[in-house]
């Protein structure tokens, strides 16, 4: 969430940066306009975001849904799940966040990711999913 | 074990990281050294080749992994920091590999597989031998111990499968290709629309004059005229040259598929399926039947007219060339055979064909046909902008896409039957796509605003070994209620 709404506003004030380097300096307000009404949408979005994505563990396995007009609600079976992944970059580390990615051997959703999770559901989600169950027979 | 430690990579592991970071810079530094004019470049490569190594000390000092109760644990990065949980009965193979430097060194890089995956799932380079060797021991046994049914990606059978097939079985012979069924599979392919499409190409290289020069004598002759050519003629003579293109392209498609296709057959000991196909060049290859991960039937409009089926089966674990060689498991068959194929591979645990066919919403017709409307109407305005009126001919489409609408919402159905979930679909070619129920992997449910509006859901049920070209197994415009209680239901059978 964070993460899109810095990434746009540094891209555009780069990108303004090297163009009012080159141009003249006089469109420096558009430049700064742009920054603002980028890092607002930005926000905005992962306001949204974090709003309409939810999970829940059951004796399923992991649901995970999201999406505002596209709605998805992902179901994966615990006994699917092949390996998994915590990644945590700088800003994720500073505000206790990361990212769990779940692989199963399926074609289209062998890599599930799940941002902006907290550090330590991330970690007790990963120990619960950790399987359990065998059915090594379905590959 | 009784406290996990955490364990680091051999001491010499830089000097392989760096070989490895070198490989896949080596084109682009070769091209900078020898294309390079003077210090700069050579500078620039310097600099690659010191990020590489630096890159490959930290990767050392930051590389811990360890074995726990469940599984391995990797942890890796300094910026972003990884965590990789691979647990024991997930990997299906260890692999140690040793080039003569690693050999130099008297170390191994150890590769951690699981299944469906093409690349390793944890690589670790480089592990002194003895370690490499204990790590490999460890594993192997843990994921026995874990999985008795595992068996390895190279199809290394491991004591205590529960379900024992005999490896003696006669091979039975499952279908053998007759040279009728050759012409026809010929005939069917769309290579023959491939080549014809290609051969117009061709023609339309020539420029128009070329073509008159050519076709006017001829004409002539043919319409016993002098020299003059009417409009009616000269379209009446590009018909036949379209038609002629047409037939030889056929004929072409029918030779070479009767080439590929030659002396077809399919057989089965048991465990492993065999193609052996093929008149200059003899194919042959093996599938392991518990490898075949969802299955596709065909049936274009010449399908239908011959009275034949095409089966087409997704693999995994299984090597690249096997798996396409082995992707068209029945290339053309008629439908009842394909059927007796077909169950013959799901016996016991599941049955086909099915027979409880549900079908989708009642407005799916109308989510099919708004399409065709918005496509339509574009198109006329674009050619009414482009050719004048003549443009509203597009519109001509709207009831085509009308009739498509309603035969295709007609015939698409679902059904979840004696473990096997399966869609059809189509409308002039018809698809049939399965899998058993133990095969998909993920369930995922998806509703688009105009899916809401109308109360659907689309299900997509994703299996292993699907690829680009096949279709998804998805099941679209459902009734919401009906997909809710259909994923709950698979979900129940899958955990």
């Amino acid at each position: 969430m964070i993460g899109s709404a810095v990434f746009g506003a540094l891209l555009v004030a780069g990108a303004a940066a090297v163009v009012s380097a080159i141009e003249r300096p006089a469109f420096l307000k558009t430049y700064v306009a742009a920054f603002l009404v980028w890092t607002a949408f930005g926000f905005f979005r992962g306001v949204r975001r974090w709003q309409y994505t939810s999970w829940m563990l059951d004796d399923f396995g992991l649901r995970i849904r999201r999406g505002w007009l596209f709605k998805s609600e992902t179901l994966v079976p615990r006994a699917r799940v092949q390996h998994l992944d915590i990644d945590r970059g700088p800003l994720e580390r500073r505000y206790g966040l990361a990212t769990l990615t779940l692989y199963t051997a399926g074609t289209g959703h062998s890599t599930i990711v799940h941002s902006g999770l907290a550090e330590a559901d991330a970690t007790s989600l990963r120990d619960a999913l950790i399987p359990k169950d065998v059915d090594v027979d379905a590959i | 074990m009784s406290t996990p430690s955490d364990r680091r990579l051999h001491p010499a592991s830089p000097v392989f990281e760096l070989i490895e970071g070198l490989k896949q810079f080596l084109l682009p530094l070769v091209i900078l050294l020898f294309t390079g004019r003077g210090d700069r470049n050579e500078f620039i490569s310097m600099a690659i080749v010191a990020v590489i190594a630096l890159r490959s000390i930290i990767t050392y000092f930051t590389y811990r992994f360890r074995i726990d109760d469940s599984g391995v644990e990797i942890r890796s990065g300094v910026i972003f920091k990884s965590t990789r949980n691979i647990p024991f009965d997930r990997i299906q193979n260890v692999t140690l590999k040793q080039s003569i430097v690693h050999r130099i060194f008297g170390v191994a890089d150890v590769q951690l597989e699981s299944a469906g995956g093409t690349k390793a799932e944890g690589t670790m380079r480089v592990l002194s031998l003895d370690d490499a060797h204990a790590l490999e021991a460890t594993v192997r046994e843990r994921s026995r111990r874990a999985a008795p049914v595992a068996e390895g990606v190279a199809g290394v059978a491991v004591p205590g499968t529960p379900y024992p097939l005999p490896d003696s079985v006669p091979p039975q012979t499952l279908l053998a290709l007759e040279i009728p069924d050759l012409l026809r599979l010929g005939l069917t392919s769309n290579r023959a629309l491939v080549l014809a499409i290609a051969g117009i190409g061709i023609m339309l290289q020539f420029n128009s004059e070329e073509w008159f020069a050519w076709l006017t004598p001829m004409l002539s002759d043919a319409f016993g005229s002098a020299g003059e050519i009417s409009g009616g003629q000269l379209v009446f003579a590009i018909a036949v040259l379209v038609l002629i293109v047409l037939f030889i392209a056929m004929l072409a498609s029918v030779v070479i598929t009767a080439a590929r296709y030659h002396e077809f057959v399919l057989t089965d000991d048991g465990k492993r399926l065999r193609v052996e196909r093929g008149l200059l060049t003899r194919l042959r290859a093996a599938l392991q039947r518990r490898r075949i991960q969802a299955f596709t039937i065909d049936e274009g409009l010449m399908h239908r007219f011959f009275k034949r089926r095409g089966l087409r089966v997704d693999s995994a674990g299984v090597a690249r060339d096997q798996e396409r060689s082995l992707r068209d498991l029945v290339p053309i068959a008629e439908p009842a055979k394909i059927d007796e194929i077909v169950a013959h591979l799901l016996a016991p645990r599941a049955s086909w064909p099915v027979t409880s066919w549900r079908s989708l919403h009642p407005a799916a017709w109308r989510r099919e046909f708004v399409r065709p409307v918005i496509w339509s109407l574009l198109l006329s305005i674009g050619g009414v902008l482009w050719f004048g009126e003549w443009g509203l001919a597009f519109l001509a489409l709207i009831p085509i896409g009308f009739i498509r609408a309603r035969v295709w919402a007609r015939y698409a159905a679902y059904a979840e039957e004696n473990g096997v979930i399966a869609v059809r679909e189509g409308w002039l070619r018809r698809t049939w796509r399965f899998a058993e129920v133990r095969k998909l992997q993920v369930l995922s449910m998806t509703e688009t605003p105009f899916d809401r509006r109308a109360g659907m859901a689309t299900l997509h049920l994703d299996t292993a070994g699907a690829s680009a070209d096949t279709l998804a197994l998805r099941i679209r415009y459902l009734p919401r209620a009906d997909a809710v209680a259909l994923r709950d239901k698979l979900a129940t059978a899958i955990a």
